[in-house]
């Protein structure tokens, strides 16, 4: 009935995973008590588990995100605090604790951060940019949001019930084999992976549909903003890179569960083929983050220096061509396995190729600022700290390029500083400046410039001090993952390294902070004007918050930066005429697939095959139940339209 | 932030140069050709990167400050977009040092590949390396004895390392004087080094393998010529090395006492075999490749191939 | 879904892109091509899906160990007829969209039951191969090679029941709701599958079946 899920599956074995678990059901039963107590249960029923807006969805999609980011950051203060304590006795984490710690740090960090962040700001912009009502297909981007939501939900019940892997967020075999890891860690991470890596897709899809299809007209493939070639971009990568990654996981859970031979050491498996698909996808899952976040720095730049993107055709090239090369240097994460020298060297230039169009973009962002008027708002600082920072994670990463380097520090705390230096300050920076620039689009009102200076401050400093030491640690000689410090000679880089991630804590503090000194103050705060920062895009020529349809009327575009164009003519945007303005209808079967999908996997960790086939069913029935739906969307009449321009400008303030 | 990080940068220098003994920073006091080599590269990739990296932090914070608004500078021109010489140097600067970087790459990869001995007439000294869960197996065919986390080479010979690993995919490292490299079941691979004095240096499994792999360690001797081959006579003699004494000796390592070696356990102390089975290190690999071949060594390189 | 009919010339290069689109309004066309265009892309996923599990089963022939050989266990008989039931009810596949284009609804529901039953025929021949194989001791557990060939071959199969359940939802759809421009949009994206599918056999046939008999 229960599988292999007995009360031993509860974390009762260690007081600090049991501390997990409590503040996990805890925080879980307290929103649930405060949605009762203030009965929201309705508004949230109506404004989110039903909704189809884009707008909507990518808002959750960052909820999701912010609130994985601080589960994924105590993961990390919980490694630093083990590490330093360890150099001079065994530390706090029993048994395998700290081995699930860093698993989950990397997996939720990836997977159930930065890419719902992205997905969620994308949501949220692409439409507006492009002058479109909603993305090609809402239906299944809900779909996507829910079946994500679905695993970060096995992600966080892992906490709970069961153990999560101790393989780390790469899971490689033969450890990640059933012979060594015959307990559930593993399964739950290869069920996170394998719905959320689904549901990433069919975002892919989704995106690329909507860039190629929902175009404002006049905007030509040229004319699109710089983030929206970044998501197209993106897109493909997704498109391309994530099968690799669904087939890898999908073959290992088969080799756990029906004891094949995929990537089994003996019996003709091939464990170094694990190594190249995880890695075909795994590269170029940075790009295809890291890509919209440059995107995000640029809109930023651009319109905080009151200039249009310096070499607009360059960026969009260099864009073009890191998405192509993104794909073509899997193998650098494994120099040291043993290839010839000469494919070794060739996937060793490929990679310092990618050098080129990513500096080209540096110096673009900094000529973007050349014979500007830079006003320093607090993306403006994000992006700063991020060019700053970025290139020195660009320099190391062209360092590992050169293979007898790797050599020397694959492996190693140098090669964690490296892809942090890749991934804090590129990709997270650039979408926490996404998340304050777009903000008062959302909501209606400004995020607190203080309090976001102050995150920013924490973060960037907090970020170099937690690093800069990981670095010298790797000259040392200190493997990554290591539980127990062995050689005392790294204690002080160690107390400094926490003192970081002390200070990036404060940073996450003062994020929080800033979200509440907002809200309480956003009567002052208020962006009444839809455009708060001299906006360039078609994202600030509507209301804040925009109205459900964006636009009552589709704009016409005739160049880059359509919006600052008109303004600066003194004109107006061209519009097209009125037509009906037509939304897709709520409905609560994206949801119900999601928690199937949850319910699905959580039955498949835990061998309960009833229930399995019973959630597979529902998911089914769903689908083609769905395909009887016809017409499923519904014409809003032009008083209502009118209704809610009025009340989107009127009222801009709201949080909802 | 600026100060902040160049104080850090300084004291991360300071603290790298002067407090830091051999053991502390072995990357930094490499020995012998691979390890030499290796610290040449991170040197001239350093100083080639920062060349780029400096000029572009500090003309980014002076610029962004330079046409700060409240400056009320005139040159204000939203149309400066393009400009003919700044894209050619902002596509030429990169692309000159990934040319410069990627021809050494392509020089030094070839020169450090794994698979290719060093020193052009001498035949390496073969050295067996097995990774075992969680202890480090090493086996000398041509002394017939074998240690566990103890490697012992001489100096002023190249020496080859063949690598197996058994079950876990784990990786040998010895930093400053081997490359590092996987050690993979059903595999081998090489690592090869030429060492000119004698020393002492720390090994490890450098690849997370499970709870319990930073025990994966041990201690590299390299010990002039003369000493090695004394030690290599008394250690078939179960005599071990003086200051880093096994603490325990076994007559002799096949099969059956491999298969009790095998199971996972921390912490192993140095341990000493007088005798060996002459194959082992390929019936090891045979456990998962049943038509496994030994290669001779010199053709080493030219039987794995492409791996 | 109401919307100016398409007229003259625009109707014209409408139905050149997509020969559904003569059917409906300018707004239904939109919707239609766009959904076209997201399974294209979908199907393009999917694509390289096949080409890992491709790759996998390329470097997974290198890993027989003790398992026996494909050359012992592969009936090029049997594959044959298997491509010979997919490829003909692609053809029979064309029919049914032909039938539907252009309003036969009782021809096109035959055509769909025929198809169906050579889709039924091919999962029919390849799991008896499947069932013979485990009976020979060359199941997916045999070796990396087998667990390579079940993955590749297993996974098109899974894609052909699927498509399957998807022409037994068009044939209900034909049913209960006729030969309507949502249900004929659905069916175009049913047969890019179906047809999607027989290339991907055609690969399987060429790349495994014919050196596994020939090696």
């Amino acid at each position: 009935m229960f599988g292999r899920l007995t009360f031993d599956s509860l974390p009762f074995y260690s007081i600090i995973a049991f501390g997990g678990a409590a503040i996990t059901v805890g925080v879980g039963l307290a929103i649930l008590a405060i949605l009762t107590w203030f009965r929201l249960w309705g508004w949230l029923w109506r404004n989110y588990l039903t909704t189809l807006d884009h707008k909507r969805i990518g808002i959750m999609y960052v909820v999701v995100a912010l609130v994985m980011l601080v589960r994924g950051f105590i993961d990390a203060l919980m490694m630093r605090g083990q590490q330093m304590a360890s150099a001079t006795g065994h530390g706090f984490l029993e048994g395998d604790h700290f081995q699930q710690v860093f698993s989950a740090h990397g997996t939720i960090m990836i997977f159930f951060m930065a890419t719902p962040f992205m997905a969620g700001l994308v949501n949220f912009v692409l439409p507006l940019q492009l002058g479109a009502r909603d993305v090609a297909f809402p239906f299944l981007n809900a779909l996507s949001f829910w079946l994500t939501a679905g695993s970060v939900g096995l992600v966080l019940i892992s906490l709970v019930i069961g153990v999560f892997s101790t393989a780390g967020w790469v899971g490689y075999p033969p450890y990640s084999g059933i012979e060594r890891n015959p307990g559930v860690g593993v399964d739950y991470w290869i069920w996170a992976l394998f719905i959320s890596g689904f549901a990433t897709t069919m975002t892919g899809i989704n995106f690329i549909v909507t860039i190629m299809r929902h175009r404002a007209p006049g905007m030509t493939y040229m004319r699109m903003p710089i983030f929206v070639w970044t998501v197209l971009c993106s897109s493909v990568i997704i498109l391309i890179a994530f099968p690799a990654l669904t087939v890898a996981v999908a073959l290992l859970g088969l080799d756990r569960l029906f004891l094949t031979h995929f990537f089994t050491a003996d019996h003709g498996g091939n464990l170094m083929n694990f190594t190249n698909m995880f890695w075909m996808w795994g590269h170029p899952e940075v790009y295809l983050l890291v890509l919209p976040a440059f995107g995000v720095f640029s809109e930023v730049v651009a319109t905080f220096s009151g200039k249009k993107i310096y070499g607009y055709s360059a960026m969009v090239k260099a864009t073009v061509l890191i998405m192509f090369v993104s794909m073509l240097v899997w193998l650098h994460h494994f120099f040291t396995m043993g290839a010839s020298a000469t494919v070794n060297a060739v996937f060793g230039i490929s990679t310092m190729i990618i050098g080129v169009p990513t500096g080209l973009k540096v110096f673009n962002w900094m000529f973007t600022m050349y014979r500007g008027r830079v006003r320093f708002h607090v993306s403006m600082y994000w992006t700063l700290g991020f060019m700053v920072l970025f290139v020195i994670g660009g320099a190391t990463g062209v360092m590992h390029a050169i293979v007898p380097v790797d050599y020397n520090t694959h492996n190693t705390a140098f090669l964690v500083a490296h892809f942090h230096n890749m991934l804090v300050p590129g990709v997270l920076f650039g979408f926490v400046a996404g998340y304050m620039y777009w903000f008062p689009k959302a909501f209606g009102f400004t995020l607190n410039q203080k309090w976001g200076i102050r995150a920013f401050w924490g973060w960037a400093i907090g970020f170099t001090l937690a690093f800069m030491p990981l670095y010298a640690l790797g000259l040392m000689g200190l493997p990554r993952r290591t539980a127990e410090i062995y050689n005392p000679d790294f204690l002080p880089l160690l107390i400094v390294a926490f003192i970081g991630a002390l200070c990036v804590l404060f940073g996450i503090v003062a994020l929080v902070v800033q979200l509440y000194v907002s809200i309480r103050d956003r009567a002052q705060n208020r962006d009444l004007t839809g455009d708060p920062w001299d906006g360039r895009t078609l994202e600030w020529s509507i209301p804040s918050p925009p109205p459900a349809f964006n636009f009552a009327r589709i704009p016409i575009v005739d160049q880059i930066d359509p919006f600052a164009a008109a303004k600066r003519a003194g004109g107006k945007m061209q519009y097209e005429p009125a037509g009906p303005v037509e939304l897709p209808v709520p409905t609560i079967v994206p949801m119900v697939i999601g928690v199937s999908g949850f319910v699905l996997s959580f039955a498949a960790v835990w061998y309960m095959w009833w229930l399995f086939v019973l959630a597979a069913l529902v998911m089914l029935g769903a689908v083609i139940g769905r395909s009887f739906v016809d017409n499923n969307e519904f014409r809003m009449s032009q008083r209502e339209v009118d209704a809610a321009l009025r009340g989107s400008a009127g009222r801009a303030g709201g949080v909802q | 932030m600026r100060e902040i990080r160049r104080g850090f940068v300084v004291g991360a220098i300071l603290f790298t140069t002067t407090g830091c003994s051999r053991v502390s920073m072995p990357m930094l006091n490499p020995e012998g050709y691979v390890g030499r080599s290796g610290l040449e590269l991170l040197v001239i990739t350093t100083v080639i990167m920062a060349l780029v990296i400096v000029p572009v932090i500090a003309g980014t914070l002076w610029i962004a400050w330079r046409y700060r608004s409240s400056a009320g500078r005139t040159d204000y021109d939203p149309d400066f977009t393009d400009s003919k010489l700044i894209s050619g140097v902002t596509i030429f600067v990169p692309l000159i040092t990934i040319a410069a970087l990627g021809t050494m790459t392509w020089i030094y990869t070839h020169r450090l590949d794994p698979y290719r001995p060093l020193g052009t007439t001498e035949r390496p000294y073969e050295i067996q390396a097995v990774s075992l869960d969680y202890k480090w197996l090493f086996i000398y065919p041509e002394a017939g004895v074998a240690t566990i986390n103890q490697l012992v080479a001489p100096s002023g010979q190249p020496v080859t390392i063949r690598i197996t690993s058994d079950p876990m995919m784990t990786s040998i490292f010895i930093p400053g004087l081997i490359n590092q490299i996987y050690a993979m079941p059903g595999m081998e691979t090489r690592a090869n080094f030429l060492a000119d004095n004698p020393e002492q240096r720390e090994g490890a499994n450098a690849m997370y393998s499970g709870p319990g792999f930073e025990h994966q360690r041990f201690i590299t001797h390299i010990l002039a010529p003369d000493d090695f081959a004394a030690w290599a006579k008394g250690a078939a003699e179960g005599k071990s090395l003086e200051g880093a004494e096994a603490a325990k000796v076994e007559e002799k390592l096949d099969m059956a006492y491999y298969k009790k070696l095998v199971v996972r356990s921390n912490d192993v102390p140095i341990t000493y075999f007088k005798s060996i089975d002459a194959d082992l290190f390929q019936d090891i690999v045979r456990l998962y490749m049943p038509q496994y071949q030994m290669s001779s060594l010199p053709t080493g390189a030219e039987y794995m191939g492409a791996n | 879904m109401t919307g100016a009919t398409l007229r003259g010339a625009e109707l014209r290069a409408a139905v050149a892109e997509n020969p559904m689109a003569g059917l409906g309004t300018a707004a239904s066309h939109r919707v239609h091509s766009e959904r076209a265009l997201g399974f294209w892309v979908y199907l393009m996923s999917d694509t390289i899906i096949f080409a890992v599990l491709f790759a996998n089963y390329g470097v997974l022939t290198f890993g027989m160990a003790d398992g026996p050989t494909p050359h012992e266990m592969f009936s090029l008989g049997r594959a044959a007829q298997e491509t010979a039931l997919l490829l003909l009810s692609s053809l029979t596949f064309g029919m049914i969209s032909y039938s539907a284009l252009s309003g036969q609804k009782d021809r096109a529901l035959l055509w769909l039951i025929v198809t169906m039953v050579l889709g039924a025929g091919f999962l029919a021949l390849e799991l008896t191969e499947f069932r013979e194989l485990f009976a020979k001791g060359a199941g997916p557990q045999a070796s990396g090679f087998w667990s390579g060939f079940f993955a590749l071959v297993g996974t098109h199969g899974l894609h052909v029941a699927v498509g399957m359940i998807m022409m037994a939802v068009m044939g209900v759809q034909f049913v209960v709701k006729g030969l309507t421009e949502p249900v004929l949009s659905r069916l175009y994206r049913v047969g890019l599958f179906w047809h999607f599918l027989d290339l991907v056999w055609i690969g399987i046939f060429s790349f495994v079946y014919l050196p596994g008999v020939l090696s």
